[in-house]
């Protein structure tokens, strides 16, 4: 694209060439030589250029003549700024306004510096020079709407119509100068004048009065000095003082005669022509002569010839006949009576002049012209059609030739002329022709109507070509300012530069985006958008790009208008003409920064999936149903022990390392996979080149394909080694933890082995009481059977209790005792261990409190582990309190869908440090304590799903809390 | 000259009925038939126009239109009748030969009222196929292939009338003409036909006044007055319309002229028959108007119009002495016969 600055450049040269055009075009229209020096062109029957101002004028061989006789019909021509000049014509008066006996008037001219042109005797202004019947001279004189003459200059030889005359009259600033040469005789005559306000400029001009005038040879050259002028200024004449000239009317005679009208002369001339008389006034002159009076017209065919003009009221004399309804008088003579006064045409239809009753008559009628006839360049004949009727009208002149030449078919016209039926006209097929003589007996009423078929047909071509000039100037803009969209609002950024790397063009993309203006962007401004760390390359490939010609590309990155810079990948290819020299390059760029961007987390994505998977010792793979491995992830590599760098084994490779005790089994979990098109999910050891052996987990999972086939495998490998060998130490762990219970039970059961012998004595002790007591009563004569019985009844209680106390015993200190989850009663509980406590407990030193809510949920555990719970937590009260006394409270709420149990004592209490350590195993305070009593409470509380925690009292002693969920069934 | 009318003759053509009776058919079928038939007939392809001729005629031209139709009648032909309502209604007359020319009629019989304004309707009816006969009057065209003429002899007319005035002036003293049409070229011809008639015949006679026709019988006897006045030794006045007749014979006999100088007429009306048989008019040149509506249709109805050129048919000379006799019978039919009768059979 061309730069901004440049095409304002050829904006201005291109209205600058206009305006100079028009400039120059003004200068040349006013130049004062413009179309000088002149000749006519009346031997090509051409009035181009010519002006009437009254008249009427044809052409014939190579004159112009005027006809009409009236007073000051002018024709004009030239340029009105034409200045010094000379315009010379041969001229002969037609004839003459005068009369048997009396003067006649009239004459003949030029006109020079003529402007302000009217029709009327002296209506312009301007010179004139002419040759003049009336005092036989040569006049010059000056019309200024009125005429002013100088002296006339007798022509020798005098002046007469039929006459050639040369006549000359130039004009150089202010001296105007005239002459006369009569051709026959070779005899002049001039006139000089000097006019002081004299008329600079004006066109040239041909006039006559009165008497009709024929031209020939006009010419009008430019004159540089006044060579011709007379050298004495005393040869002039002053123009200015002159007296008006009025010329007088000529007086015309009448001769008195027997009259007929000429529509009776149909009746007279009925046999044999009829000798008449008719007065009437001349119609038309060419090609024949017409005369009409008020009731009709007549052909005329005089003896000898005549010079009537248009206008002229005669009388004829001759032999009148009847041509079909046509009158003709032949072998007339003429007298002249008066004046030039054309007869106004009678407007008529032409259903009228088709009954015939206008023959030879003036008439105006309207018609539609079907069609144009060209017979040669001076009569064309017009056919029409108007009131039912059809006629021809037909051109007398060359002027009206080209006047009709001009009229279009189906325009609707005016015309005057005279009205002939004569056959030799019509051709007999037309009822009449008009044979119109001036242009101006032709008016145009209204055109062509547009609706005709040739008007429709150029009408049509017209539309499709402007159609199609629209249409392609449209698409052709259009294309542009597509095209121009498309570069603009396409996601690249684009640009052209020219073979030396000057940038010529960048589109609006790009200057959004670097926020520099279009002229700021062009030439080499742009490269101050690359990015500092990426110029020597780029310039680098560019330079070799633009002196190899090869298209380039590369990745960069470019400055925004934010400062932030975004990387593009630019591609560049030039353009070659035909020679195949590169005449521009055009590239395009594009933004791929949120792909780098993109790539980068990727990149950093997959680096942290690998070390998340070295990390979770999990592998990742995907192969086909066939067994073709299609993507080993790095872990699994390691997992296996195989080389990262080689491909990825196949299935069958990866058997070849599975613990040969599990290789069938795999083998078979694999195939039943893909049998089932399921997952396949399961242990297996792998055994390693070094014969390290690793447990692995592995998980396979069908995908699909669109038609429902196994497409592939992919799942993942987990090395479980550490976890195996975890969940074996755990287990060990469990069950060392499981002993150690036991002996803290056994331990416990030591402490408790004194209060048990007590508790278990007193039974025994109350049995043996009892025994003796019922033996007794059994003694007795009679024996007190009644007494016996309560007493071994107290045996049997007795003896239950003690059984019970073993029970428990037994089943507290059974070391595989399994957990039997059952629905407690906690309060329950709580008294069992009063009871087994009871000998522990001094009743003068410590007292103990119970606080039992009344609606302590039941629990679901283990009684066994609970009351071990509770043993711990009570003894360890009681030896807190030992030699002090103190309370031990328990108590039992609800705390939401827990039960809180709460064993508090006043003893010494707990150190903060205790308090953070007492459940840490193998902590102990007691000097003869194991340290795993509250490790294995705290294990049983959170087995079942509760919570052990200890807090020191305000004042003394301290406090374990544990909670156990209730049992909803309960 | 002078008046006359259009005359319309029409082919017989199959009807409706006939289209439709040529078999006996299932009432359904028939009726569907003859419903087609009915549609077929009522469609502008079937009407008669085609079939038909028209004439076009001026007024007063019951002769012809009688004569028109006795031709018809025998030759079954179906003719329609137009007449102008008034005399020099050119115009009316452009428009009836573009209507039949429109309505696409076989033919066209036509007395024109302004013969040089009609030369191109009957252009557009000859360039439309039609035939062509026109009666009473000759137009500049040329007979040529369908187009034909069937006129007075005009020359005879002239002749009969000159010899008339020659006899009833016993080959001396004035007469004056009146009446002519300074437009028609019949009426010139007539005129001519006269004069030069007189002029060798007679030559002591002198046609001392020639006045054109007038548009009313008013304006022709102010016209005879003012021959009586200029020319007060008239004997007979030559009047070639039946106006101007008439116009004389209402001067003459206001001044009880009519026994002393002598009227010749051309064209035959029913008011001049009887002033012949009152001997108050010398005699009338009758036109057989008759045998030119039988002449025109029969020229038709044979193909002749494109070979005849010009018919010219021989007026007579109606006096007291013959105007009741059987050979002028058919030249003074004035009025159609009464009674209704179809003109087609």
């Amino acid at each position: 694209m061309r730069p901004v600055g440049q095409l304002v450049w050829i904006r201005y040269a291109v209205l600058f060439a206009f305006l100079a055009a028009g400039a120059l075009s003004l200068i040349w229209y006013r130049s004062p030589k413009r179309g000088l020096p002149y000749y006519d062109q009346f031997v090509h029957g051409q009035l181009k250029g010519w002006k009437q101002f009254g008249g009427s004028w044809t052409i014939d061989g190579d004159t112009i003549r005027n006809t009409s006789g009236e007073r000051g019909a002018k024709l004009i021509t030239g340029s009105p700024f034409w200045t010094n000049y000379e315009a010379e014509a041969d001229v002969q008066l037609l004839g003459t306004a005068c009369q048997t006996g009396s003067s006649c008037w009239g004459d003949a001219g030029i006109l020079i510096r003529a402007s302000d042109l009217d029709k009327g005797v002296d209506s312009y202004r301007g010179y004139y020079a002419g040759l003049r019947i009336y005092d036989q001279s040569l006049v010059l004189g000056r019309a200024d709407y009125g005429w002013y003459e100088l002296p006339p200059i007798p022509m020798p030889g005098g002046v007469k119509p039929n006459r050639w005359y040369h006549l000359t009259i130039s004009a150089y600033e202010c001296k105007i100068h005239a002459s006369a040469t009569t051709l026959d005789t070779g005899e002049t005559a001039s006139n000089s004048s000097i006019d002081p306000n004299c008329l600079r400029s004006g066109k040239i001009g041909l006039r006559d009065y009165l008497s009709g005038g024929i031209w020939r040879r006009v010419e009008v050259h430019a004159l540089n000095r006044p060579s011709a002028f007379p050298a004495s200024p005393s040869s002039y004449a002053r123009i200015h003082g002159l007296e008006t000239i009025v010329k007088p009317s000529p007086e015309l005679s009448r001769r008195s005669s027997e009259i007929v009208q000429i529509d009776s002369i149909r009746l007279l001339a009925a046999s044999r022509p009829a000798h008449v008389t008719v007065r009437g006034t001349v119609t038309l002159v060419t090609p024949h002569v017409y005369i009409q009076d008020a009731t009709g017209g007549a052909e005329v065919g005089f003896a000898e010839q005549t010079s009537l003009k248009t206008g002229d009221e005669i009388e004829v004399t001759g032999d009148a006949h009847r041509d079909g309804l046509s009158v003709q008088i032949e072998n007339a003579t003429e007298l002249s009576i008066a004046g030039v006064v054309p007869v106004p045409a009678l407007s008529i239809t032409p259903l009228q002049a088709a009954i015939g009753r206008y023959d030879g008559m003036f008439v105006e009628l309207e018609g539609r012209v079907d069609s144009a006839l060209h017979t040669d360049k001076s009569v064309v004949q017009l056919h029409l059609s108007g009131g039912q009727q059809e006629f021809s009208a037909i051109s007398n002149t060359p002027q009206t030739a080209t006047l009709f030449s001009k009229v279009e078919v189906g325009s609707l016209v005016r015309l005057r002329g005279i009205c002939v039926l004569n056959s030799a006209y019509a051709n007999d097929s037309l009822p009449f022709t008009l044979i119109v003589s001036s242009p101006d007996d032709l008016e145009l009423v209204s055109g062509a109507p547009w609706w005709s078929g040739g008007h429709l047909a150029v009408m049509a071509l017209g539309m499709l070509a402007l159609g199609f000039l629209i249409h392609r100037l449209y698409s052709h803009a259009a294309q542009r300012r597509r095209l121009r969209d498309v570069i603009n609002t396409i996601p690249a950024y684009v640009w052209s530069h020219l073979p030396d790397g000057s940038v010529d063009f960048v589109n609006d993309r790009w200057l959004e985006f670097t926020g520099l203006s279009r002229e700021g962007a062009l030439g080499e401004n742009w490269a101050t958008t690359i990015h500092p760390d990426d110029q020597s390359r780029f310039f680098a490939d560019r330079e070799t790009a633009l002196s190899t010609g090869q298209a380039w590309a590369c990745e960069v990155r470019v400055r925004g208008a934010n400062g932030e810079y975004r990387w593009w990948f630019a591609r560049n290819l030039p353009l070659r003409n035909r020679l195949g020299n590169i005449i521009k390059w055009y590239g395009a760029g594009v933004d791929i920064d949120d792909r780098k961007r993109a790539e980068q987390a990727l990149r950093r994505s997959e680096a942290y999936l690998a070390e998340a998977q070295r990390l979770s010792h999990t592998g990742s793979w995907a192969r086909s149903p066939a067994g073709e491995t299609l993507y080993w992830s790095e872990e699994s590599y390691r997992i296996w022990d195989f080389d990262p760098r080689q491909p990825p084994p196949n299935l069958h490779t990866l058997f070849q390392r599975v613990h040969p005790e599990d290789r069938d089994r795999v083998s078979e979990n694999v195939k039943k996979a893909a049998r089932e098109r399921t997952d396949d999910e399961g242990d297996f050891r792998i055994i390693l080149p070094n014969g390290t052996v690793r447990h692995v987990h592995a998980i396979g999972h069908p995908v699909f394909s669109a038609n429902g086939e196994i497409a592939e495998f992919v799942g993942t490998i987990v090395d479980v080694t550490e976890r195996k060998r975890a969940e074996k130490e755990r287990e060990r762990l469990r069950q060392l933890e499981a002993d150690l219970a036991h002996l803290n039970r056994i331990s416990m059961l030591g402490e408790l082995a004194t209060s048990l012998a007590h508790e278990l004595n007193q039974p025994i002790t109350g049995a043996v009481t009892s025994a003796r007591a019922c033996l007794n009563w059994l003694a007795h004569d009679p024996p007190c059977l009644e007494r016996a019985r309560a007493a071994t009844a107290r045996i049997e209680k007795d003896g239950t209790r003690a059984a019970e106390i073993i029970n428990r015993l037994r089943a507290f200190y059974k070391k595989d005792a399994s957990p039997q989850r059952e629905v407690v009663d906690v309060v329950e509980i709580v008294r069992e261990m009063f009871v087994l406590l009871h000998d522990q407990l001094d009743p003068q030193s410590i007292r103990i409190l119970t606080r039992f809510a009344a609606d302590v949920p039941k629990v679901m555990a283990d009684r066994v582990q609970l009351q071990q719970v509770f043993m711990n937590l009570m003894l360890n009260a009681i030896d807190a309190m030992k030699g002090t006394g103190g309370e031990l409270t328990i108590r039992l709420q609800t705390e939401g869908d827990h039960v809180l149990v709460t064993v508090s004592d006043t003893g010494v209490g707990l150190s903060s440090e205790s308090t953070s350590q007492i459940f840490n195993a193998f902590y102990t305070t007691k000097p003869h304590g194991t340290g795993m009593g509250l490790a294995i409470s705290r294990s049983i509380i959170e087995a079942h799903a509760g919570r052990l925690w200890a807090s020191t009292n305000g004042t003394r002693g301290a406090t374990f809390h544990f909670t156990l969920p209730a049992d909803v069934r309960a | 000259m002078g008046s006359g009318g259009t005359v319309n003759i029409m082919r017989s053509i199959p009807t409706g009925s006939q289209c439709g009776a040529r078999s006996v058919l299932r009432p359904t079928k028939l009726a569907s038939i003859l419903s087609l038939i009915l549609t077929f007939t009522t469609l502008p392809s079937c009407r008669a126009n085609r079939t038909e001729i028209e004439v076009i005629s001026t007024t007063n031209k019951e002769a012809e239109h009688e004569g028109a139709q006795s031709a018809a009648r025998g030759l079954g032909l179906r003719i329609r009748w137009s007449q102008s309502s008034q005399e020099n209604d050119v115009e009316s007359q452009i428009g009836l030969v573009d209507r039949a020319v429109s309505e696409r009629y076989r033919g066209l019989i036509l007395t024109p009222d302004g013969p040089r304004a009609l030369m191109v309707p009957i252009q557009r009816a000859l360039a439309a196929g039609m035939r062509v006969v026109v009666v009473g009057d000759t137009l500049p065209l040329r007979p040529q292939r369908n187009l034909s003429y069937i006129v007075n002899d005009d020359e005879m007319i002239g002749r009969m009338a000159a010899m008339r005035v020659g006899d009833v002036l016993d080959g001396r003293g004035e007469v004056a003409v009146v009446g002519i049409d300074p437009y028609s070229l019949n009426s010139l011809a007539i005129v001519s036909s006269f004069v030069s008639v007189i002029e060798q015949r007679f030559p002591k006679i002198s046609v001392v006044d020639r006045r054109a026709a007038t548009s009313s019988d008013l304006d022709s006897e102010l016209v005879v007055n003012q021959i009586l006045l200029s020319h007060p030794h008239v004997g007979a006045i030559f009047a070639l319309d039946s106006r101007g007749t008439i116009g004389a014979y209402y001067a003459l006999n206001a001044r009880s002229l009519t026994n002393r100088i002598k009227i010749v007429g051309v064209q035959q009306t029913e008011e001049l028959a009887n002033a012949i048989r009152l001997h108050q008019i010398d005699a009338i040149i009758a036109e057989d108007g008759y045998q030119m509506g039988y002449q025109a249709v029969e020229a038709f109805a044979h193909g002749e119009a494109k070979s005849r050129g010009v018919l010219k048919l021989a007026p007579m000379l109606i006096t007291a002495d013959n105007v009741d006799s059987t050979a002028a019978r058919p030249f003074l039919i004035f009025v159609r016969p009464a009674g209704w009768r179809s003109d087609y059979q």
